[in-house]
This record gives C-alpha cells, structure tokens and sequence, in this order.
C-alpha cells in the first residue's frame, strides 16, 4: 500500500446545495479508511452530514458510494489506497438521495423483487434448505456467483441501471442465475423468463463496470454471459 | 418477452449460419469462378440450381442478421414499450423489404 498522506481533502456531494462541501481531514493510518474520514467528519465538523453505515465490515452493504468517480464501500475502501490527497464522495448512481450521500435503495430492491429473486423451495416441507457439499457440481456452476450484499454498487455502476428506468441491473440478474442453477428451486430454468426481455438479460452490453467494482469480487459479467448462455439454449417456451 | 427472446436468439443463429456462407461465398467468388464477373457468366452461374440457393440464403441470413443488430441498437435509445415495438417493426419491414429488392435483382441473371 502507497503511504498514505497525514491530511486530506475531503469533497463531499450535498443534497441541499448544489455545491460540495469541502473538509480537511487528518489521516491518521494508511488503513484509515474512507468512512472513518466521514465519521470525523460528522463528528467534528458537520453534524448535518448524510450518510448511511452500519456493520464497518463490508458485510452489510450499507456505506456504498461513489469514491473518486468509482464505487465503492466506504469502510473497505482505505485512504492509502486512493494514491490522492484529495477524496471525492458521491451518492450512488441511479437511485434517488435521501441526503447529502445516502441513497434510497428502494428502486434497488424493487429490481430484485421484479425479478422474482426469492428462492421457492422445492421441498418446502423441509424445516431448513438442504446444503449443498462444496463438492457437488451443481454447487461450483453457482459458488462464484455467491456472496451478493445487496449493496447496490454495480447498480451504479451499470450504464443501463443509471440510464434506462426498469432495467433489472447485475445484481437481480446475477441472483436469477443462481437460483435458475439451484436444483433446490422449484421454479428453476422457468425463472429465466423473468429476466429474458430488453430490460433484462438481452440489454446488457457486458461492459463489465459492475465486476470491476463489486466489494465482494462476484463476476457479475462471467455470470451475464452464463445466463445468456442459458437463454440461448434452454426451452423457455 | 417472448417475442425479445425469438428476436435475440435469431440473431446470434444467423451470425452462426453466416459465417460459414460467407466463406463459402468468398471462396466461390475469389478462387472457384476467379472474380470473373462479367453478365453472361454470372448469368450462367445464377442459372445453376445450387448458386441461386446459396445465394437467396445468403441475402435471407445477411440482411436478417443486419436489420437484427440495427434493431438491437435502436433499442438502447428506445424509452417506452411502444417506441421499441415501432423499431421492431420497422426493422422487420427493412428486413422484408432489402430481401424482396434483393430477390429481383437475382431474377434479372435468370
């Protein structure tokens, strides 16, 4: 990790003026992270300022935003490795501010509901879903394509997310594949219907921006390709 | 949506089903007839059962995968349904329409 610098500037997107706000922060570690400079900042010098955190570990999804033009989770994202001294915070893209850069996630959510991203167990009797051994085929088919936190990064990421009202995004589509390959799914290749139209599946260019930016390293792209792959092929009629 | 589905799924068969007929239109045209591209012998060839057929399928595969992947690009600028039904059906209709010109064209060397 480059060293990072004691003290930076800190530029922070405002919902209530459509200038930035611009705070100078001291860095006290290269490992301080991104996050830890909006707490400061709160703390010691806004108390107004918006944002949204809540686990500190890059498990809950919660602090996602644009950092330096990219996205990110504010408290993965440490100060040293952004080689600046000058750090640019924005809202994510394509879903409405609450505040300053909190977002509403609901158009987020909507997409996986739309999607019909919930599993429908095929033994719904069962008191638990049976496991899967890391051995079994049918779990490496959709290992990689697991670990999603629902943090709306690659739904920010996406051209078509931030341009096309309606348009399902990575990470709905990304569950659509998993699900449509687990044999635990009642509904299993039917789900493809839900994505197999121009504001699903058959819009994405494969671009690739949200692999490059998803916190948990998912390969949303591979997974597109994957998925198209079934649409080519499978029986949906 | 299932309509979305046959369109796009056509589209990458006959992007499959074109590359073989252009190699085999470029071999025939460069190396089998050596460019000779004179009326008389054209005709001549044209007249030949399986020339004619390689070439309606040709014109068939080509311009339906072209006015496929104008539709495909048109779409992206598409912001309601009703706009991306009126692209679809044009692009038919472009479809329809270079194939029937294309067809008359052939019947000339006939």
């Amino acid at each position: 990790m480059p060293a990072a610098p004691t003290r930076i500037t800190l530029q922070v997107a405002r919902s209530d003026s459509s200038r930035e706000s611009t705070f100078e922060v001291p860095v006290p570690s290269a490992h301080s992270r991104v996050l830890d400079a909006l707490l400061y900042v709160r703390e010691h010098l806004d108390p107004s300022l918006g944002f949204r955190y809540s686990c500190r570990a890059g498990m809950c999804g919660s602090c996602a935003l644009v950092v330096n033009g990219k996205e990110a989770l504010a408290c993965q994202t440490a100060i040293g490795t952004l080689a600046t001294d000058h750090v640019r915070v924005q809202p994510l893209r394509a879903l409405p501010v609450l505040r300053d850069v909190m977002c509403d996630m609901g158009p987020f959510f909507d997409s996986l509901k739309r999607a019909g991203a919930a599993m429908k167990p095929l033994e719904p009797d069962r008191a638990t879903i049976r496991t899967m051994p890391p051995a079994e085929p049918r779990r490496a088919a959709i290992e990689r394509q697991n670990g999603c936190i629902t943090c709306a990064g690659c739904f920010s990421a996406c051209e078509w997310s931030a341009t096309r009202p309606g348009y399902l995004g990575p990470a709905a589509m990304n569950r659509v594949l998993m699900l449509a390959l687990d044999e635990r799914d009642a509904e299993g290749r039917k789900r493809l219907l839900t994505v197999a139209h121009e504001n699903g599946a058959l819009r994405c260019h494969a671009l690739g921006n949200c692999s490059q930016v998803c916190p948990v390293d998912i390969p949303l792209r591979e997974g597109m390709q994957k998925l198209k792959g079934l649409l080519a092929t499978e029986d949906l009629a | 949506m299932l309509t979305d589905l046959r369109l796009w799924r056509l589209q990458r068969h006959t992007a499959l089903l074109a590359l073989p007929l252009v190699v085999a239109h470029v071999i025939l045209q460069l190396w089998v007839f050596g460019g000779d591209n004179r009326f008389d012998v054209v005709s001549a060839r044209v007249k030949l059962g399986m020339i004619l057929a390689l070439d309606v399928v040709l014109l068939a595969v080509v311009s339906a995968h072209a006015f496929l992947g104008l539709r495909s690009m048109l779409q992206d600028y598409a912001k309601s349904s009703a706009s991306a039904i009126l692209i679809t059906r044009a692009c038919v209709a472009l479809f329809v329409a270079i194939f029937a010109y294309g067809l008359v064209a052939l019947t000339a060397f006939l």
